[in-house]
């Protein structure tokens, strides 16, 4: 079966693009932008104020996506996996954390000082048990995620994947998330999983 | 002691960014693990942070740390105990 990039979320500069469409857009800060989604889209989770900005900003992505993607509920546990990349880690959680570090280390922030805890975050809302990596890059390009992409599906255990670029420091965030799954059925917004198509993704904002 | 128990409330609702809370939803005889207000093992150490750094108390022996962090009165009885 062929691979295809079967939707596709964007959240920058104030603005939520789901396939194309701009679902929603305020020039606000950043915390109070993603306060205002969680609100809106019906974003679920039971400790969202807990969360890391980084994880704040990837999950609700990933949430308003496979909101889009019903069918993602059809994958086995194992068979969706997970890979993410961004260039400066934590570093948003981790100056924070160096504060706290003055007086009495927070353990709370700790725990965020991992970009990964992100992926776990995605991963226990939505039961995914397969394969997950985060890597670090100057920038985000296609051939960074396509060659991880295409050796998990070269295992037969991987149906599908959810994939992207999550970052934030500061008040300057940008984050694109991608699904690709391998299937014969064909859907509105599919597109081939290539270099060129990841890297028009990227090009969009 | 209500004065307190208020305090500590707010401190906990912004300790461990308890957004959608405010004091009065919690119960001050309610646990504050497992079926009350739900908190985990690392709100657990940031509680032990919070009496540290906002009254000056530590806690150095597990089971008096368990027993105090029941609910916020055992909270507040444990720090007037320990002030007093």
């Amino acid at each position: 079966m062929e691979k295809f990039i079967t939707g596709y979320c964007q959240l920058q500069n104030g603005k939520l693009i789901l396939n194309s469409k701009n679902l929603f857009e305020a020039d606000i800060p950043v915390d109070e932008f993603l306060n205002k989604i969680v609100a809106e889209f019906e974003v679920k989770h039971p400790r969202f104020g807990k969360l890391d900005r980084l994880s704040k900003l990837g999950y609700t992505c990933a949430e308003i996506l496979l909101q889009s993607l019903g069918n993602f509920k059809k994958y086995q546990p194992y068979e969706v996996n997970l890979v993410f990349a961004n260039s400066s880690s934590s570093l948003d959680t981790d100056f924070r954390f160096q504060k706290t570090i003055e007086t009495i280390a927070s353990p709370a922030l700790f725990v965020y000082t991992l970009p990964n805890i992100m992926l776990a975050e995605i991963c226990i809302k939505n039961g995914f048990k397969g394969e997950n990596l985060f890597l670090v890059s100057d920038f985000p390009e296609g051939n960074l995620f396509y060659e991880p992409i295409n050796q998990m599906f070269a295992q037969q255990s991987t149906k599908a994947c959810l994939a992207g670029w999550v970052e934030i420091f500061g008040e300057i965030y940008t984050c694109t998330l991608f699904a690709i799954e391998s299937t014969d059925n064909k859907s509105d917004h599919q597109i081939e999983f290539n270099i060129t198509n990841i890297n028009k993704l990227f090009e969009k904002f | 002691m209500e004065q307190l128990i208020y305090n500590l409330k707010e401190q906990i609702i912004e300790r461990l960014n308890l957004s959608d809370t405010k004091p009065s939803d919690i119960d001050s005889d309610a646990p504050l693990f497992g079926d009350g207000l739900g908190l985990d093992s690392i709100d657990a150490l940031e509680i032990i942070v919070l009496l540290q750094q906002a009254y000056g108390i530590k806690i150095t022996n597990a089971e008096e740390g368990k027993k105090a962090m029941k609910s916020v009165k055992t909270l507040a009885d444990y720090i007037t105990e320990k002030q007093g």
